[in-house]
């Protein structure tokens, strides 16, 4: 499995978006463990340090950070970090096309939309679709059901 | 109990300047009131946002040490008004110790805004400032009001606009949604209409099928025909 879990938290802590592709194997509560994840990330110095570390046994972090928020992707230890961080980016064009200049106002009022969205490119901890246009096509069409 | 005040602390500040930042932020409120320069309450203000809006009440308090008065306001006294309160803004110098800051000011539930109004300071320090204040769980966030830019870095927003977005992610016990076009529901059809919708394809079907499949006429029935069912339906 690729992706483990992806979560989106803004400066403050509060969490936006939160969606497990696997089964947490530690002891630890995933609030705590999103804690702890919003601790180490705020931590670091955004300039001078790399978008992706190691965070437990069995589970490496990427993020980025977009207009006060963070976008956090917890991948396999095992898998190489350099893709991830494109596949946020594609998150958030898919986002900010869908929404149009989507702000953090849009997730909070629309999150079972951007659920949506994440739903569209990660099946499984797999990103299924790459294609902004195919993505935004579909979208367009399942948003014209509401 | 319902949290709709907003209190607004400045220091040692003039009060056209007072005026000035107050519009900076609130103007969008202020444009349907009578407000004064020298009013300290100002009532039944409308925040709005594309989602939502909701009504406060506008506090306007002055001092000249802010620790004193912070000290004055965790007071046992002021429970109350800590309470009613969405949110905390002070407009002041950010001090060298903000040790200050990291004693529970607010509640939980409200937000707290340190304006800069002094001398500049680089938006990366503010930003490691703020990160830090986040990281030891304290919920004050420093802005600075005088930026010769609306985003940072980062394209997070700085400055006024901040605390306008502060406002808008607030989460206000008593807003009232609006019904944005993406946000009102379409009106499925009646039950009674689905059923013959059926019905109607049922019969195109056989229809269809007493025609000759190659002809125009055939293909010309069918696009018509998904045409009526798609309106009926509303896509």
């Amino acid at each position: 499995m690729g992706v483990r879990f992806i979560l989106c938290f803004n400066k403050q802590g509060v969490v936006r978006l939160v969606r497990w592709f696997a089964v947490n194997d530690n002891s630890t509560e995933p609030q705590e463990e999103i804690s702890q994840i919003y601790r180490l990330i705020s931590s670091r110095d955004h300039k001078h340090q790399c978008n992706f570390f190691e965070f437990s046994d069995d589970t490496k972090l990427v993020y980025k950070r977009y207009a006060g928020l963070y976008f956090v992707m917890g991948i396999d230890i095992t898998d190489e970090e350099p893709i991830y961080p494109s596949h946020i980016h594609l998150f958030v064009e898919v986002l900010d096309a869908f929404f149009g200049n989507v702000c953090e106002l849009d997730i909070v009022f629309n999150f079972y939309k951007v659920y949506m969205v994440m739903d569209e490119m990660f099946l499984g901890g797999e990103i299924q679709e790459v294609s902004k246009d195919v993505l935004l096509e579909r979208l367009s069409f399942t948003d014209r059901l509401e | 109990m319902k949290r709709d005040k907003i209190l607004i602390v400045f220091k040692n500040t003039s009060t056209t300047d007072k005026a000035s930042i107050i519009y900076q932020i609130f103007g969008q409120c202020l444009q349907e009131t009578n407000f004064k320069n020298d009013d300290s309450i100002v009532k039944n203000l409308t925040w709005s946002t594309k989602y939502y809006t909701t009504k406060f009440d506008l506090y306007i308090d002055q001092c000249d040490s802010i620790e004193e008065w912070t000290t004055d306001f965790i007071d046992p006294m002021c429970d109350l008004l800590r309470d009613a309160l969405a949110g905390l803004i002070i407009i002041g110098e950010i001090p060298k110790d903000t040790s200050l800051i990291s004693k529970s000011v607010v509640d939980q539930e409200s937000f707290l805004i340190w304006c800069h109004n002094g001398n500049q300071i680089e938006l990366n320090e503010l930003d490691d400032l703020n990160l830090k204040m986040a990281v030891s769980q304290s919920q004050v966030e420093f802005v600075q009001l005088d930026n010769s830019t609306d985003k940072n870095d980062y394209h997070d927003k700085v400055g006024t606009e901040r605390i306008k977005e502060i406002i808008d992610t607030y989460e206000w016990t008593h807003s009232k949604s609006l019904n944005t076009p993406r946000g009102q529901k379409k009106v499925l059809p009646p039950q009674d209409n689905l059923e013959s919708i059926l019905t109607q394809l049922q019969q195109a079907k056989l229809h269809y099928e007493s025609l000759d499949t190659d002809s125009t006429d055939a293909e010309q029935f069918a696009s018509e025909l998904a045409k009526e069912i798609a309106d009926k339906l509303g896509l």
